[in-house]
């Protein structure tokens, strides 16, 4: 186990980059705290496959330093930084059986047979596997190759960390939850640092402890998932968490009102002025229908029913939007606005959300 | 990212086989260069009088160009009967349905009209 | 869904039959029809039924060919699938030098296999060839037309330089197939170079070399016109294979009975050992699946 930091790191694809946008990774400066489960969550293209793959020393920053406990290993190569990683393809070795995968990172070092055989039977208890240890790797589902490739990083003893990209995304639907809780069980009794790339909200948030989202080359926020939720630090994070993602509208803020297309909002708490391109947003959590004349003008589209809830797509203003509603509610035929709770708005502005007076870090 | 014998290891082994393949084809290039005098009358890498009269000759010398010409004509033939048989068979319908889809119809089926018609 | 099965359908490959049958059927008719006569001359056959096929396999003439056969196909093999491998592992995976690579690598595919035969002919004289030339101004005693060990090792270099492209290009394309996953977990689990050649690259390549090795021996056991025109079958028989024998008989000596019921065991051979090779490689599929 290891304490992960990163020095000013950032990389380009490119020989010469010449402004921020010529870089796949923006410049990041993090610790990553020694057995903890992270997440790196977001889109496709983000960069997160290619901050893992410069953790893992399969790729050379152009930029920065990282660290392994206070180690220099920017220039050390994969095998000597003593980290596993599982890939989003499978990768077992066909023609070895499952016992032979397993003991393959053990052998390729020399250690000692009887040490091997004990090691490898205590992984197998681990990842469930110890009926196939005799059996040929190669006809084994999507979800058992995993499993002998998460088995294989972890045999040897002084794994610093455990990275896995994407690992889920080839595996059938229902064995998806059962891996994830696997992992996560291995987790809480191991204690290795993982760091676990995904681009699907469900798994980061069930998974991790703290929550790294990326956006375009740039860490925009970390925190556990409830952080992420309530108080999300990037309009990106907002629309990108949640199902649907947050509303965001344009707005002018001044102090503790703000109003959204002449009608004014109540913010509860006070953000002073902030300058830039304004927006306001809420999830659609705490938002409510009303037809009183009180709140944001909006017009019913149309009704989703999810089974356990249902989401009113409305029409605010020009904009879409969408709020959620209990299994069941009803919905009054002369709805005409929608309210806003206010301690659930964030102010954003440009993107990035503006603190109010007084609200401790 | 992958490093075999390192770089030049690789380079020399792709140089050292490019040069096995192109040393015979150099030879052929340097006779054809040379007049028949020369080629038997002494060894040279290099033709001393270079000359492009052996590439006249087999282009205006009908013994030697008709071979190019049968060539043509052979492969030509070849071609379009291939192409006829292609297009005037079932070629294009296992292509558009797969085996099974020729052999096969509903009722409903598009080409089903084909096949009854046939 | 009730699908009803239409054999009129039948009709539509009619074309390709008559084609068929009109370029692959009847000449092959025409030779078992010849394997199984005799003649006096005057173009008058009568049956002589399995006499021709019994005269063939006790033919010591016949059973050195294939003898000489199988060790030069076993030869070639020996030495163009590995040598075909170790240039695949080392040829540039993209980029400028790739194509570069390729292109030049296909140029004696593409050659016409007598003017290979003739490039190696006149490459392998003394007094003009480069080869022969060099050869001779070192002090080594090269000659291809009466030395036997000469000859076996012109032409055995002659197909080498030909075809071991084919090999490297098919194992190339092997090779391209092999995700980017499978080295960077190698390097993780500091498996050695021989290690992921032996774990990772063989059993990948093993399908597109199962198909080298098949085209390379099929080539390699009908090869005619190559040896044919360097050495003529000579000095004597020596490099005289299956198949310049075959046409020896049948042209030259214009011994057509024994000549058609040689080339009809041929044929035999070949379609057998092929079987071999399609009965492994659908075995291999078979291990393969899920």
């Amino acid at each position: 186990m290891a304490k992960i930091t990163l020095d000013n790191l950032a990389h380009s694809y490119l020989k010469s980059p010449k402004s921020e946008d010529d870089y796949a990774l923006k410049e990041l400066n993090h610790d990553w705290v020694d057995g903890e489960a992270y997440a790196l969550l977001g889109s496709s293209g983000c960069g997160k496959s290619t901050l893992l793959n410069i953790i893992s020393g399969l790729l050379q920053p152009s930029q920065g330093r990282i660290l392994f406990d206070g180690k220099d290993v920017t220039n050390a190569p994969t095998a000597e930084r003593n980290i596993a990683q599982v890939f989003q393809f499978p990768v077992v070795y066909d023609t070895m059986t499952v016992r032979e995968n397993l003991a393959f990172p053990l052998r390729n070092r020399g250690a000692d047979a009887s040490y091997i055989e004990a090691r490898v039977n205590q992984i197998a208890a681990m990842i469930g596997m110890e009926a196939e240890l005799g059996r040929k790797a190669r006809g084994l589902t999507a979800d058992a190759k995993q499993k002998i490739s998460l088995g294989r990083g972890m045999v040897r003893e002084d794994v610093n960390a455990l990275l896995f990209d994407e690992p889920l995304t080839v595996i059938d639907p229902h064995m998806k939850w059962e891996l994830r809780t696997q992992l996560k069980s291995l987790h809480h009794e191991f204690g290795h640092t993982m760091i676990y790339v995904t681009h699907d909200q469900t798994e980061a948030l069930t998974f991790a402890d703290k929550v790294v989202v990326m956006f375009d080359g740039r860490v925009v926020q970390i925190g556990t998932p409830q952080e992420l939720f309530e108080r999300p630090a990037h309009t990106f994070v907002g629309y990108f968490i949640g199902s649907p993602g947050m509303n965001v509208m344009d707005a002018e803020v001044s102090g503790r009102t703000a109003k959204v297309g002449g009608v004014t909002v109540d913010l509860g708490a006070d953000y002073a002025m902030p300058k830039g391109r304004v927006q306001l947003g809420i999830r659609p959590e705490f938002m409510q229908l009303s037809n009183d004349r009180s709140g944001l003008p909006a017009r019913v589209r149309r009704v989703e029913d999810v089974g356990r809830h249902k989401i009113v797509r409305l029409e605010v203003m020009g904009q879409e939007m969408a709020i959620i509603m209990a299994e069941g509610s009803e919905i009054a035929a002369d709805t005409d606005h929608v309210q806003l709770k206010a301690d659930a708005i964030n102010v954003y502005a440009d993107d990035w959300r503006v603190a109010p007076k007084g609200e401790s870090a | 990212m992958r490093k075999r014998f390192g770089i030049n290891g690789s380079t020399l082994v792709m140089g050292l086989y490019l040069l096995f393949l192109l040393l015979p084809i150099y030879w052929l290039l340097n006779m054809s260069l040379k007049t028949n005098q020369e080629i038997l009358g002494g060894f040279s890498l290099f033709p001393q009088d270079l000359t492009l009269a052996n590439y006249a000759v087999i282009l205006t010398d009908p013994s030697w160009y008709m071979g190019y010409v049968n060539s043509m004509i052979y492969v030509v033939e070849l071609l379009s009967s291939l192409v006829f048989e292609g297009f005037g068979s079932c070629g294009d319908l296992a292509c558009l349905g797969g085996f099974d889809a020729v052999f096969e119809r509903d009722a409903s089926d598009d080409f089903g009209e084909v096949i009854k018609a046939a | 869904m009730n699908k009803t099965v239409n054999q009129k359908a039948w009709f539509l490959i009619l074309p390709v039959l008559a084609l068929v049958a009109f370029s692959a059927v009847i000449p092959l008719m025409t030779v078992v029809n010849y394997s199984v006569q005799d003649t006096f001359g005057n173009n008058k056959f009568f049956w002589a039924g399995l006499e021709w096929f019994d005269e063939m396999l006790h033919s010591q003439r016949m059973w050195d060919a294939l003898g000489r056969q199988l060790i030069f196909s076993a030869i070639i093999l020996a030495i163009e699938v590995p040598l075909g491998i170790f240039v695949a592992l080392n040829m540039p995976k993209k980029g400028f030098w790739a194509s570069f690579c390729l292109v030049l690598m296909s140029l004696p595919l593409l050659i016409p296999w007598n003017v290979v035969g003739t490039i190696w002919q006149i490459f392998g004289r003394v007094d003009i060839g480069l080869l022969g030339y060099f050869l001779a101004k070192i002090g080594v005693d090269y000659n291809y037309t009466q030395n036997i060990l000469d000859a076996w090792i012109t032409v055995i270099v002659m197909d080498v330089w030909h075809w071991t492209s084919l090999v490297a290009l098919l194992a190339y394309a092997g090779l391209q197939s092999i995700p980017d996953a499978y080295y960077q977990a190698a390097k993780i689990d500091q498996a050695s170079r021989w290690a992921v050649f032996r774990y990772i690259e063989l059993p990948k390549m093993a399908g597109v070399l199962m198909i080298a090795i098949l085209l390379r021996f099929m080539d390699s056991f009908m090869i005619y016109t190559e040896p044919f025109v360097v050495t003529g079958g000579g000095p004597g028989n020596a490099t005289t294979f299956l198949s310049i024998d075959l046409v020896k008989m049948a042209i030259g000596q214009f011994d057509l009975g024994p000549a058609a019921a040689f080339s009809l065991m041929y044929n035999l051979i070949v379609l057998s050992i092929c079987w071999v090779f399609y009965t492994v490689m659908t075995q291999m599929d078979k291990r393969d699946g899920v």
